[in-house]
């Protein structure tokens, strides 16, 4: 797994507020890492450390294999930044403001064509490309803010609250397009609030609160979860016992026709532990493995995190 | 193409207004012919340099504006996030900003050239050209602080011009206020050469200076060696109107090194007042310093410090050479003496700024740093004097220049006293 983004021991402080503590991880190339956690969790600060727009106390950050602190313009031209607070020149055309991003970001007069119509293209703007900036909605001025952040085609794309001031239809398009280009090598981060957006196209996630990393996984991985909800044909007895007598099964709770349990491992798994009640002569009716979302998964992070009594 | 300069040219130079402005000036200047039948070349070069100068000072307010706009437009992020690099971004901005204005100005120098009867026409416009590179150059300058301070409003670009007008301004009327040669480093030189190639060279100064805030701007790390390059020239630019033609060699390096000490304190103040600082740069550098990196410590050390300590060299150096060998000139021989307390006021003034950034949620360090920076230079001392406390008032503000010894024990213990308590606040609000 070859590696996009390298953070080791940020350390980010505004006066009497530590907004970074010691914050490492890493995300894999190609992957699209959702940046959650709650409002003055660092979100925002750490963006922008990764996009150099900010120094930090102390830590190495290596995005796209350059140190954004001792190369900031260089790799400013492999990467892409939404902020959350964006602009646009108004009084230039939809055109213009992707021209002039291209060309700030190392694109030659060459490509500068190509470029602009393959991102108004990619963001469903070709029909505005001659309009200026002030006269698009806001859901129109976002998909340009995008358009300038992804133009040249970065190796790793960041983006704060992406979908704000978007319609479900838009948010619909903005997922497939995240998708697409996640499918294409692009490596992104996707800080947001609204979980079930991030939910359709992530593959990682990374859990901040007060500044620190509480958990970084494969959203996949949290999907998979094997909690498996069973369902019998009548009430039988003993089926706690029977089900805890199944190797690499935890009984979560048994209640009359119905048992919740979790598994150790992937499908094959649970295709054995089910043939494993049958053969027992369990009444199985229903054998339904739950998903948990991004937003449960993120829940019980920062659950467990207050179980372990971290302080707050 | 420069992506900055081309962006700035479609906001700047529309077709309707690139068609618009030569036939107003057209219009203005067969207004000024006929309104001059009996010199109308005379009248044509005048409006036209007047003409120019008020086109140079829009301009400036373009530059000036250049940096706090896009804070304003909540497009500055985007810019510092390009690969842009700083001087493409300094030039860009420099000529794109202002790029309507200085049509206009271009324009208005074309007439001068052709209808000016002057002499030296050529010098005239260089000079015109100088200037408004200088004061545009200043205005960027500025647009960059004011950004960084928070200044962003519509209206800061207006005060950002008038305060590089009130740089210039006083500059230019003493070097333009008589006709006689002006007499620098002990020798003659004729007036109109020496203005030009002074703002030629301070116009390169401002733009370099531009050019090294955008660096920062833009996250490229520099080393302060072109701040202490500007303090030195501007110490030896002062101390050549000081120097006379049988000065000796011992006297005019007083004169060097008492320029350079005040010119370095002079410096210290709006640098003090004007940099991001405070607690989060303080806890920076001892970090930096914790794990011996030098260089980037040098890199990340604002420019106040830097220049306190050029200050401090400065005095010493004059203070040591005035101790052997006292010139013969007793201005010089009472102020040589002065250094030491003036040096160390100014460490308490940067402990005193210190004291305010180092709270814990620190707000508007810099207003009261200045508000008391004002009550200690100023009503204080004169109020203890109004009613007779002379003596009281010596100790508030120590009398450099009658009783250097007294002031600066005075000094010392007030600088003492506040680099204490802006210890003491230093490790109760970010000790740990």
């Amino acid at each position: 797994m070859s590696v996009a983004i390298e953070v080791s021991s940020l350390l980010f402080e505004y006066p009497g507020v530590r907004a970074l503590d010691d914050v490492s991880f890493t995300v894999a190339a190609g992957s699209v890492t959702a940046l959650v956690g709650p409002n003055g969790a660092g979100k925002t600060t750490l963006l922008r450390c990764l996009a150099g727009l900010e120094l930090p106390l102390a830590g190495s950050i290596e995005v796209a294999g350059l140190d954004v602190l001792e190369e900031p313009r260089s790799v400013h031209r492999r990467i892409g930044y939404l902020s959350d607070f964006y602009g646009l020149y108004d009084a230039l055309t939809v055109r213009q403001c992707f021209a002039h991003a291209a060309s700030a970001h190392g694109v030659g007069e060459d490509a500068l064509t190509q470029a602009i119509e393959r991102t108004a293209e990619r963001l469903d703007l070709a029909d505005l490309v001659h309009r200026r900036a002030s006269e698009l909605s806001r859901g129109q001025r976002q998909r340009v803010a995008i358009g300038q952040a992804l133009i040249h085609d970065p190796q790793v794309l960041m983006l704060d609250e992406p979908a704000s001031g978007l319609d479900p239809e838009a948010r619909h398009a903005l997922a497939q397009l995240f998708t697409r280009l996640s499918r294409d090598g692009m490596t992104l981060l996707v800080s947001s609030h609204i979980l079930a957006e991030l939910d359709e196209y992530s593959t990682d996630m990374l859990v901040m609160r007060n500044g620190r990393i509480l958990e970084a996984k494969a959203v996949t991985d949290a999907r998979t979860t094997r909690r498996v909800r069973i369902e019998f044909a009548r009430e039988a007895t003993d089926v706690g016992v029977q089900l805890a007598a199944i190797a690499g099964v935890r009984v979560v709770e048994t209640t009359g026709r119905e048992a919740t349990i979790e598994i150790e491992g992937g499908a094959d798994a649970q295709g054995e532990v089910l043939r494993s009640l049958v053969m027992a002569g369990l009444p199985v009716t229903s054998f339904a493995p739950e998903r948990e979302n991004l937003h449960e998964s993120y829940l019980r992070t920062v659950s467990d995190d207050a179980k372990r009594g971290r302080p707050e | 193409m420069n992506p900055e300069l081309r962006r700035n040219l479609w906001l700047e130079l529309t077709l309707h207004r690139v068609v618009a402005l030569p036939v107003g000036l057209v219009l203005a200047f067969m207004l000024a012919y006929s309104w001059a039948r009996d010199d109308p070349n005379g009248s044509l070069a005048t409006t036209a340099v007047t003409l120019f100068i008020g086109f140079a000072l829009w301009g400036a307010m373009h530059a000036g504006d250049a940096v706090i706009g896009e804070v304003r437009a909540r497009t500055w992020d985007g810019q510092r996030m390009s690969a842009i690099e700083p001087w493409t971004m300094t030039w860009g901005k420099l000529v794109g900003a202002p790029a309507f204005a200085w049509l206009g100005a271009l324009l208005c120098l074309f007439v001068f050239v052709l209808f000016s009867p002057s002499a030296n026409t050529f010098g005239t416009m260089l000079f015109l050209l100088s200037g408004a590179v200088l004061v545009q150059a200043l205005a960027l300058n500025g647009s960059v602080v004011a950004a960084r301070r928070g200044f962003v409003r519509n209206t800061s670009s207006i005060w950002i011009i008038v305060l590089a007008f009130m740089i210039v301004g006083p500059w230019m009327s003493v070097l333009t206020s008589s006709d006689a040669d002006i007499v620098w480093w002990g020798r003659g030189w004729k007036r109109i050469d020496f203005m030009l190639v002074c703002t030629a060279l301070f116009a390169g100064w401002a733009v370099f200076g531009a050019h090294r805030m955008l660096c920062e701007e833009l996250r490229v790390r520099t080393l302060p060696w072109a701040w202490v390059a500007f303090i030195v020239y501007v110490a030896s630019y002062i101390a050549g109107f000081g120097i006379r033609p049988n000065d000796t060699l011992a006297q005019q390096k007083n004169v060097v090194l008492i320029a350079g000490m005040i010119v370095s304190l002079a410096a210290m103040y709006p640098m003090l007042l004007s940099e991001v600082g405070g607690a989060m740069a303080v806890r920076r550098l001892l970090l930096r310093a914790s794990n011996k990196e030098w260089r980037r410590l040098l890199q990340e050390t604002p420019l106040w410090p830097v220049t306190l300590v050029l200050a401090a060299v400065f005095c010493l150096l004059t203070v040591g050479l005035a101790g052997s060998r006292p010139g013969p000139n007793d201005f010089f021989r009472a102020i040589v003496l002065a250094p030491l307390p003036l040096l160390l006021l100014a460490v308490r003034d940067a402990a005193l700024f210190l004291f305010f950034a180092f709270a814990r949620q620190p707000r508007r360090a810099q207003a009261a740093a200045l508000f008391y920076l004002l009550l200690l230079y100023w009503l204080v001392p004169m109020l203890l004097r109004s009613v007779g406390l002379q003596g009281v008032s010596d100790l508030v503000l120590p009398p450099f220049w009658e009783r250097p010894g007294l002031a600066s024990a005075v000094a010392a213990v007030q600088a003492g006293a506040m680099v204490a308590a802006a210890v003491w606040r230093w490790r109760k609000n970010y000790g740990s």
